[in-house]
């Protein structure tokens, strides 16, 4: 079990494989997203993948201080599991003028974009990895 | 003095100019008759030259066809390319992300079915620009699809230049 911080990942980069201690953990391929969680108190966003073939593994992943700017999600359907498509940082629209990187609590923003059509942009402070 | 008057005696006979203009009719006559002999010809050839482009097209249209049609050893075959560039190549990876001018391709060379394609299959990403600033990326087309050998020769150049 290790955490991971990914909070600095390259812009535009898809970001859905990563390499935890020696073994690579494939989003995409190898996991399915089961369940999708808000803590609105925390402003945590949070996201659980399960292993495919060994359903025991899982990787967790969450967005602290977050802050979701759009989605298109039922957060209470999650009767089928999602298949992540691209995860990736990318830049927003500040005070719909300008684009940029950062805001000034030094949130970045990020895309998450499932196969089954659900997708969520948001901000954040954080974004850790840690697998099960 | 006998050959001056033999010459006489045929060119100065009175139907000799008749003679004349039917070899001048005549050789007038073969040579549109060979003209038109190489005009039909050009036709020949021409026609024989649409009906050999028809054919051509026709037979790419038929391979084209099959093409599509994924046969299982084309795909065996292109699954076992991927299989190989994977772990000799992408250290065990299952995916490859290559950059072009408009976005991202990924490439799954292994890995789960993705909307009914089975893997080695590709998903491309386009930019999304706001005042000619990039903001985002997003999937280009709702699905993936399938590998070629294209594909797969340009997976391996793109290893080659990395190098």
């Amino acid at each position: 079990m290790k955490t991971i911080e990914i909070t600095n990942i390259e812009l535009f980069q898809l970001f859905t494989e990563v390499q935890i201690e020696n073994s690579y953990i494939d989003l995409h391929n190898e996991y399915e997203c089961i369940k999708i969680f808000y803590h609105s108190h925390k402003k945590r966003l949070v996201f659980v993948f399960e292993n495919i073939e060994n359903r025991i593994k899982k990787v967790f992943l969450w967005f602290t201080k977050c802050e979701i700017l759009n989605t298109q999600h039922l957060f209470f359907d999650m009767q089928n599991a999602l298949t992540l498509d691209n995860l990736h940082r990318g830049k927003f629209l500040q005070n719909n003028e300008c684009l940029t990187e950062e805001t000034f609590d030094k949130k970045k923003c990020f895309y998450l974009e499932f196969l089954e059509g659900q997708f969520f942009e948001v901000l954040s402070q954080k974004v850790f990895l840690k697998n099960v | 003095m006998k050959n001056l008057a033999v010459a006489k005696t045929i060119f100065f006979r009175p139907k000799f100019p008749i003679i004349i203009l039917i070899l001048i009719m005549l050789s007038v006559g073969i040579k549109i008759s060979y003209e038109s002999f190489c005009e039909y010809r050009k036709i020949n050839h021409f026609v024989y030259f649409c009906e050999k482009v028809s054919d051509f097209v026709k037979n790419e249209t038929i391979t084209e066809k099959s093409q599509n049609e994924i046969s299982v050893d084309s795909f065996e075959n292109i699954r076992k390319q991927a299989l190989e560039i994977k772990e000799k190549l992408n250290n065990g990876r299952n995916s490859v992300t290559i950059e072009n001018s408009t976005g991202l391709i990924r490439y799954d060379l292994d890995g789960k079915a993705h909307a009914n394609i089975p893997t080695p299959h590709k998903q491309e990403y386009i930019k999304n620009s706001v005042n000619g600033e990039v903001k985002s990326i997003s999937r280009a087309t709702k699905n993936p699809a399938p590998l070629t050998q294209q594909d797969i020769d340009l997976i391996k150049l793109f290893f080659n230049q990395k190098k």
